[in-house]
């Protein structure tokens, strides 16, 4: 029997991104979905106005509907902070704001936090940029760990990190900082966009690839599972074969579904409620047939 | 230098160095630019302290004037960033009006000819009429200062995720006709016009919508399409307010760059130049 199960998966708010956070809340819950990832982005949460910071606040909201927030992503890629820039200034400010969002993430009892390379400008050489993105993780993991946080690496689209973006990009990051220092989230937009597999970033990252961001796509496009070309039964089975034990977040957020978040929230659900029946456990296999 | 009726964004350029796309501008004798106000070429959230926000803002000046380049258009960044002119929160829509205000007094600084302003959504469950509402509010404060400053302001409806509020051609001549302000013109988005089906004559036939400019983002395929179009349908001069798509991997930057040449190339082959465009 597969131990894949449902309860290992969470609903991600860019899909209600013109809807208030307890719009969103109470549509997961209407959904029976247990698990969040929150992205912090107006009017979700926003450390520049008070009224949307209040961390006792979402707190309550999220016990008073029985709901687990299972990481914390601070807005990385189009806010103005990149901690590979070859600006000092931006670099630090970057970093300040990592590290507020840890306490923000620490506060609300999220497991992870999401962090992202960076970006180095195109035209100039990318090994600049590596050093830099290094740098600044090497401040900044420590101090995630310092709040009970699990830091995670994202793989990004090309057209937002030219750092880490495909499997040498995660590589090298897998090199470079130790197994307890950092653990990684695979999106599988990137993956197959760089025209790889999964199975190449469980054999690279093993136990290290914590965090899984599952969507469709043609291929990009951030799609509800089952509108794309994405092979999303075999992910699942994927994920099964290897054990996976970390949760994985529908990243829903193409903005054809904008005007109706829940249909599409739903949809998606649906289908992965349906295609993880279709899951293979390892006593479910026939002789030769795995 | 050869003059035409082509702005180029450079929002296409936001992950090059500067130097390598102002040589774009230069090669390509483009002397009109929408200049995105996003880090990392310039962001409030980068200059915290006025000092460094004006030393910024004079090394901008003198580096656009070496390259004989003209500001068309001075654009807030307004995708993703946490603004939202028609939050119904008032404490996010003073923010974000002050985000604004700030930045009108960068464009004129620059003596740009229009700020650029995406009026924002509102939220669903709350209703498009208390959105258009706080909307409403927060134009009625920009056109105040930008009757002040004497800088118009230039309204650009964008997709549906960006701006609900302003999304066809109702939506956009209710609210002209509710602002009636001589510093509010229009940007007509023709990805948004063309998707809609829209015609283009009821843009022209309302006297109530001034149009400054036309905005396309397209890619080389798409190009001659939407200049066609343009010839067909709008046979007064306007100003072309071009953003370049391109999705090539960052790990091939000069094939970007490339691309992007292309795209221009093409563009200045296949736009129309009318004789006697407004001075811009």
């Amino acid at each position: 029997m597969s131990t894949l199960k449902k309860e290992k998966f969470a609903a991600m708010n860019l899909l209600y991104s013109r809807c208030r956070m307890e719009y969103f809340l109470d549509s997961i819950q209407r959904m029976g979905i247990q698990n969040i990832e929150l992205w912090t982005q107006i009017p979700y949460f926003c450390e520049l106005d008070k009224s949307l910071s209040d961390l006792s606040k979402i707190k309550c909201q999220l016990a008073l509907r029985g709901l687990r927030l299972i990481c914390l992503i601070p807005e990385q890629c189009s806010w103005p902070f990149n901690i590979a820039s070859d600006d000092p200034e931006i670099r630090r400010a970057s970093i300040d704001f990592y590290r507020r969002h840890f306490e923000a993430a620490a506060a609300l009892e999220a497991d992870k936090v999401l962090l992202t390379p960076g970006w180095y400008p195109w035209d100039k050489p990318v090994e600049e940029g590596l050093k830099y993105s290094e740098s600044s993780l090497r401040q900044l993991l420590p101090q995630a760990k310092k709040y009970g946080l699990t830091p995670v690496l994202e793989i990004l689209q090309p057209c937002e990190s030219n750092l880490m973006y495909d499997l040498a990009g995660t590589r090298w990051y897998a090199e470079h900082f130790g197994k307890d220092e950092l653990s990684f989230c695979i999106d599988t937009v990137p993956v197959r966009l760089a025209g790889e597999e999964l199975t190449d970033y469980f054999k690279l990252l093993g136990n290290r690839l914590q965090h899984i961001h599952l969507i469709d796509g043609t291929p990009a496009g951030h799609m509800v599972l089952g509108d794309g070309s994405h092979p999303i039964r075999e992910y699942l089975q994927i994920m099964e074969n290897y054990s996976y034990e970390g949760f994985v977040t529908l990243e829903f957020g193409s903005d054809i579904y904008m005007g109706s978040p829940e249909v599409h929230m739903k949809r998606g659900w649906n289908y992965l409620c349906s295609a993880l029946e279709g899951i293979k456990g390892e006593d479910d296999w026939k002789d030769g047939e795995k | 230098m050869e003059k035409n009726n082509l702005v180029l964004s450079d929002d296409f350029a936001l992950k090059l160095t500067t130097s390598t796309f102002l040589e774009l501008y230069r090669q390509f004798k483009i002397s009109y630019m929408d200049f995105l106000a996003a880090s990392p070429f310039y962001s409030c959230y980068q200059y915290p302290k006025r000092e460094l926000r004006e030393q910024a803002l004079l090394k901008w000046k003198e580096t656009l004037a070496e390259s004989n380049i003209q500001m068309f258009s001075f654009t807030p960044m307004p995708h993703g960033y946490p603004v939202n002119l028609s939050d119904t929160n008032s404490e996010t829509r003073n923010r974000s009006l002050k985000y604004y205000l700030d930045y009108m007094d960068d464009a004129a600084f620059f003596n740009a000819e229009y700020l650029t302003v995406h009026l924002g959504w509102y939220y669903l469950e709350e209703g498009k009429a208390r959105g258009n509402a706080a909307m409403m509010d927060s134009l009625f404060t920009l056109l105040e200062h930008a009757e002040e400053k004497k800088l118009p302001l230039l309204l650009t409806p964008s997709n549906a995720e960006q701006t609900n509020t302003l999304q066809n051609y109702e939506d956009i001549a209710r609210l002209f006709e509710k602002a009636a302000s001589p510093w509010l013109f229009l940007a007509i988005d023709l990805n948004l016009l063309m998707a809609n089906g829209e015609n283009p004559a009821w843009y022209a036939n309302t006297p109530e919508i001034q149009t400054a400019c036309l905005d396309i983002q397209a890619d080389l395929p798409g190009l001659d399409g939407f200049m066609e179009y343009i010839i067909k349908n709008f046979p007064q001069p306007l100003p072309i307010r071009l953003h370049p798509i391109e999705t090539i991997s960052p790990g091939e930057p000069e094939q970007y760059l490339s691309s992007v040449q292309r795209i221009l190339d093409r563009c200045l082959q296949v736009q129309p130049l009318w004789p006697n465009i407004p001075a811009v």
